[in-house]
């Protein structure tokens, strides 16, 4: 084979590779939701990262029991997570549901709770997990 | 007797060559004579005797054609059957294709066939034929596939980085395992067609492993399957094995599901939401003793 075509052959290769092929592996960016909850005081407890599942038929389901206080529920598939509270007061409308293309993106957001027992708390909630 | 015997050849023979046949009859004649007449009339009641029961013989086979087809001679070739139908253990091993159909569960865009690809399945079905036309066992295999169409499932399953590295893993495996009985329409032909009716339980495991973002998922999804009908012919081959066409349609829903994430159980219980689903399914078998 001359050096020409060895040259062809690695130019057409080399095209290949960068021109066929995609910049990153395995589609978007996995929906990570991180929460964490603060006390008036500025303590900061329960810190928690969920990993929303990819597949399909995939559950995720975490109960979250702050300080006997009041607890959260994070139940997730693969396109949308919801958090419910219980043992605070207004739970209903405290429910939150986030769509995972919204955690794929920048999101964050804190909602005050106020247990039954008067007390009074910070969920803060935030896309992607710190390491 | 001779002589009307030879008047008879007469008919057709040369005077010359019936003069000459004459004679030995009469020096034959002479020579059984001879002997004297007891022994002449002991020779003619043998003779007479053994002609009779050749007669009796051939007016009792003509009368009764049962007997001849388990005696001398056999029944025809389509009258006859190619092999002896076969009661005992019988066993199978079948493969093919099988296609997803239905829904995986009442979520919108669950479907099966967007959960799993179509699978290619390696089923074992042992069993014992209690009479010839009935087989009464069970079933176990498992089946392999990959990612369903669902499109963000499948973007994730997409290694395109284009660094010629597989980085990314996605494969679905199923397991199943279960009860049938089959009714076989004609076990002492060559070609047996049967019919089969099934249930059990089957487990599907999707995985994804992103080996670049060190992200691993995978679910288990437990089905109850309520009914596996095949339909299937077997060719019968005088070796003790058989070659056969199977199809089979088979209806369940999913029950009970598992997630794991980066080897962490995520979710363990019951499915909220179940619909059915099918299973259909086509190829050939393997079997022994059929």
């Amino acid at each position: 084979m001359t050096h020409t075509r060895v040259s062809a052959l690695a130019l057409v290769l080399g095209l290949l590779v960068l021109g066929c092929g995609g910049e990153s592996a395995g589609g978007p960016a996995i929906a990570e939701l991180g929460t964490s909850v603060a006390d008036l005081a500025g303590h900061t407890t329960n810190t928690y990262c969920t990993v929303l599942p990819v597949l399909l038929g995939g559950r995720v389901r975490v109960e979250m029991d702050v300080a006997g206080e009041f607890s959260m529920l994070l139940e997730g598939d693969n396109h949308l997570v919801v958090l419910s509270f219980d043992g605070v007061r207004d739970a209903a409308e405290l429910e939150l549901a986030i769509d995972a293309e919204t955690l794929r993106s920048t999101y964050s957001e804190s909602i005050d709770v106020t247990t039954t027992k008067d007390r009074h708390f910070v969920v803060r909630l935030a896309s992607g997990c710190d390491p | 007797m001779w002589q009307g015997a030879l008047e008879w050849q007469g008919a057709w023979m040369s005077e010359p060559k019936l003069i000459r046949v004459a004679r030995r009859a009469r020096m034959i004649t002479s020579k059984v004579m001879r002997p004297g007449r007891l022994a002449v009339q002991r020779r003619l009641c043998t003779g007479a005797t053994l002609l009779s029961c050749l007669a009796l013989t051939a007016s009792v086979c003509a009368q009764v054609p049962g007997v001849m087809d388990q005696g001398a001679s056999a029944p025809s070739e389509d009258q006859r059957p190619y092999l002896k139908a076969r009661e005992g253990l019988q066993m199978a091993f079948s493969t093919g294709l099988r296609f997803p159909m239905g829904d995986a569960s009442d979520a919108p865009g669950d479907t099966l066939a967007a959960r799993y690809s179509f699978q290619l399945p390696l089923v074992f079905d042992i069993g014992s034929k209690v009479t010839p036309n009935v087989h009464v066992g069970g079933y176990a295999g498992f089946a392999y596939g990959v990612e369903g169409n669902a499109d963000t499932v499948e973007d994730y399953c997409d290694d395109d980085d284009g660094d010629l590295s597989n980085d990314i893993s996605c494969a679905t495996l199923a397991y199943k395992l279960g009860v049938q009985a089959q009714y076989h329409l004609a076990p002492s032909a060559r070609y047996n067609p049967w019919v089969g009716y099934g249930t059990g339980v089957e487990l599907v495991s999707q995985s994804l492993n992103d080996s670049t973002r060190r992200f691993e998922e995978r679910t288990l999804s437990t089905s109850f399957t309520v009914a596996k009908v095949d339909l299937g012919v077997d060719f019968r081959s005088r070796s003790g094995m058989g070659l056969g066409l199977y199809s089979e349609a088979s209806v369940g829903r999913f029950i009970h599901s598992r997630t794991e994430i980066n080897g962490e159980a995520t979710y363990v219980g019951k499915v909220d939401d179940p619909a059915w689903h099918v299973w259909l399914g086509a190829g050939l078998r393997l079997v022994l003793f059929p």
